[in-house]
């Protein structure tokens, strides 16, 4: 008898277990996880005065958040955001293996690249030719996690002085998102800010010099719009401005024209992310397409979004935004979005690697000066 | 040999309660369960619509997911009970492949609580801004 009643409470004591009790289902609609209150306790006693300091302003900032869906944890990594550089993130070349899956456009293209930018610009450790040297070794990523340093004024100014845009209810993100990038490459590789017409390219811009339609807003192609920019050129703010509807087109003088765009290397696998880390090391930023409409995603307005893990892959998706640096201590590509500065923070989120479906399309674009 | 009886029904009985009280939680915690309750489809803002007390009305509205934009209350309803607590349920456009920022749906699910007559007040909306991008105003009558 004694076995049995055993069994019988062993049972019971599975049942009350609290896995069957579980609430939210992270494949439904970017329900998050939540850390238990000691594991919040342990990662605060972590923190040395730097990071208290810095967590503290992370706390006031989510105090502001009317019935956040999402919890913020202390990251050590705030304990030491002085070298102000790594917040961008370094990459090493991926590997020869996977080099040779490349595009054959962007193959074509990078001897070219790389001689221009060696001409015009050393950027720190990269350059395109550099890729394949690895001896088939997995690609090292040695970047310095960021945490709560969005609040440090000196890495916005240093590296992300180009202002947050608004494509209000037109959908428009995928112009955004390729001028962003655009933006954010000139700043990168020039110095200097610029302010590109989205307007011209949602209105005017053609694929391959005029074959398709890039777009409009009723949604679009960023790649449409790269091609655009590299075969015509994008007129400035200032001269065509944004007014969130699609048309008509005008004709306006070219402000700037890229020299040459193309895609990240896109298949599944250990090293997708490392190719982009990659391209952003070159290039400081790429557009990326994603899923986006969820209300997790929406409320946000702070720490790294974990709220919907990569499913559906290249069809899910209805948002594109751009890429402009990532974390590794945080897992997350830092990315800035087109819904004004009063999202997320001045705009800008950061976005767990494996979530929202992001990467599977990434551009990257080579400014001309 | 009684007492060991008992306790073996007593344990029996344990199981059974933790059996019942789970699949009574799993109807709180996401499962969605399929309404009794007829369902009145409306597709778009219209002027008013009748619902019968105790039925679901379902409301398709034009929205496009990556804005950020979404179809908000305005005033809670008294006749109406929003059923999502999540009210942010996108379709997907109906094509293979849709690009980024192509406009979608959104629904919003009400179950007819109260008979009578009120006016249902949507916006649409940024969370995080003030200005109102459009509104729906919709006369619902429950009966």
């Amino acid at each position: 008898m004694k076995p049995k009643l055993i069994i019988a409470w062993l049972v019971a004591l599975l049942l009350i277990s609290p896995a069957g009790f579980s609430q939210g289902n992270p494949q439904n609609d970017g329900q998050k996880g939540k850390k238990s209150q000691q594991d919040k306790d342990n990662d605060a006693k972590k923190l040395n005065g730097q990071g208290q300091q810095e967590f503290a302003k992370a706390n006031a900032d989510f105090k502001k958040v009317n019935n956040p869906s999402f919890d913020i944890s202390a990251n050590n990594e705030v304990n030491n955001v002085a070298d102000k550089k790594n917040l961008h993130g370094i990459s090493g070349a991926p590997n020869d293996a996977d080099a040779d899956k490349q595009d054959n456009e962007n193959k074509k293209n990078e001897k070219q690249i790389s001689d221009k930018l060696k001409a015009e610009k050393n950027i720190a450790g990269a350059s395109l030719d550099a890729g394949g040297k690895g001896g088939g070794k997995q690609p090292s990523a040695s970047t310095t996690g960021v945490g709560a340093a969005w609040t440090d004024g000196s890495f916005w100014a240093t590296y992300m002085a180009v202002p947050t845009r608004n494509q209000g209810g037109c959908g428009s993100c995928w112009a955004f998102a390729a001028c962003g990038a655009f933006e954010h490459t000139y700043k990168y590789m020039f110095g200097a800010t610029l302010d590109l017409s989205e307007q011209d390219v949602v209105a005017c811009g053609m694929s391959s010099c005029g074959t398709t339609d890039a777009g409009s807003c009723g949604g679009g192609w960023s790649d449409r719009a790269l091609s655009w920019m590299t075969c015509r050129g994008v007129a400035s703010e200032a001269a065509y401005n944004y007014t969130a509807t699609s048309g008509p087109c005008y004709s306006k003088p070219v402000y700037k024209k890229a020299y040459t765009w193309g895609r990240v290397p896109y298949y599944d696998g250990t090293y997708r992310k490392e190719w982009i880390k990659y391209y952003l090391t070159i290039y400081g930023a790429v557009t990326t397409y994603m899923r986006a409409g969820l209300s997790t995603f929406y409320s946000y307005a702070g720490g790294v979004y974990n709220g919907y893990p990569n499913q559906g892959g290249w069809g899910n998706i209805d948002h594109a935004v751009t890429i402009v640096g990532w974390s590794e201590s945080l897992q997350a590509w830092l990315i800035k979005n087109s819904w004004g500065p009063t999202w997320g923070f001045n705009g800008y989120a950061w976005v767990g690697y494996n979530q929202c479906n992001i990467g599977y399309y990434c551009y990257f674009v080579y400014p001309n000066q | 040999m009684m007492k060991s009886k008992s306790l073996k029904w007593f344990g029996v009985f344990c199981i059974y309660c933790l059996i019942m009280a789970c699949n009574v939680n799993s109807g709180k915690s996401g499962v969605q369960q399929t309404p009794a309750a007829d369902t009145a489809k409306i597709d778009g803002c219209k002027d008013a619509v009748r619902v019968k007390l105790g039925d679901i009305l379902e409301l398709k509205l034009n929205a496009i997911p990556g804005s950020g934009y979404q179809w908000l209350l305005k005033d809670s309803a008294k006749l109406l009970q929003l059923l999502d607590a999540d009210s942010l349920k996108f379709s997907r456009p109906d094509v293979e492949n849709p690009a980024p920022g192509r406009p979608g749906f959104q629904f919003l699910h009400f179950k007819a609580i109260k008979k009578g007559n009120e006016v249902l007040n949507l916006e649409y909306k940024r969370t995080w801004e003030k200005d109102i991008e459009d509104q729906c105003r919709i006369n619902v009558e429950v009966y």
